[in-house]
């Protein structure tokens, strides 16, 4: 069966995201890649159930994260070079936010619970509703609301953010804590 | 469709609208930074396996 162009340009118009949330659920760039070059190879290889016209992206996702909760999260998430890992990924920065302030998201987020990560970086990042968000996960709609509020909670304190008053001082007291430089 | 009212606990009190927009920031921009192109490698798969005889992408 030849592949369809629309539905190529589609998959591949997908990767970007699906690497980025391969990347976020795996904490690790080349084992994100293999996650990713696994579910195209599985896509393809179940193309047929695929419905023209109905979202790819979702398609994709839930593939990804049934492929890796089976298979890789019986490897051992590497947690402690988590920072690292995402750091060597940040060849470009928003300017609102420091290289730090998103080191210590991306070390904070590894920290979450695989369900309430997960939640949270569809909903918050990729740009999946609630809906699409449990169908890729799934559970019910109320679950995943659920985790997304204890995954911000859950930032929250490990980010020291209480009030907005606090982001200045509170930077300054942890650059001190973690060795960091705040200039 | 569930209508039942959040349960909150002691440590699952809603936070603020400011807390909410600071860490939806961050994360947007710690995803945003890890969005690169689509590597050649995940085009090249798809164009080989595009043929069912598996014919090699052009070097």
């Amino acid at each position: 069966m030849s592949l369809d162009d629309t539905i190529r340009d589609s998959m591949l118009a997908a990767v970007p995201s699906l690497r980025a949330f391969a990347i976020s659920l795996c904490g690790n760039v080349d084992r994100a890649d293999d996650l990713v070059q696994e579910t195209l190879l599985r896509a393809l290889a179940n193309i047929h159930s695929f419905q023209p016209g109905t979202n790819m992206p979702a398609w994709l996702f839930t593939i990804l994260r049934n492929l890796f909760r089976s298979e890789y999260r019986k490897r051992r998430r590497e947690v402690e070079d988590a920072d690292g890992s995402y750091a060597e990924t940040l060849k470009t920065y928003p300017a609102q936010t420091s290289h730090m302030e998103l080191r210590e998201f991306a070390a904070a987020l590894a920290t979450l619970q695989e369900d309430q990560r997960e939640a949270l970086v569809l909903v918050g990042a990729s740009g999946f509703s609630y809906e699409e968000a449990a169908e890729i996960c799934g559970c019910a709609v109320g679950t995943i609301k659920s985790r997304v509020n204890r995954a911000r909670i859950r930032l929250a304190r490990l980010l020291a953010i209480e009030d907005p008053s606090d982001f200045g001082p509170d930077r300054a007291t942890r650059a001190v804590l973690t060795g960091d430089d705040v200039a | 469709m569930d209508k039942r009212p959040t349960k909150k606990t002691k440590g699952q009190a809603a936070l603020g609208r400011d807390i909410q927009a600071k860490i939806g920031q961050q994360l947007r921009a710690y995803y945003d930074a890890l969005i690169e192109p689509t590597p050649e490698r995940f085009a090249d798969l798809l164009r080989r396996l595009d043929k069912p005889g598996g014919k090699e992408p052009p070097e």
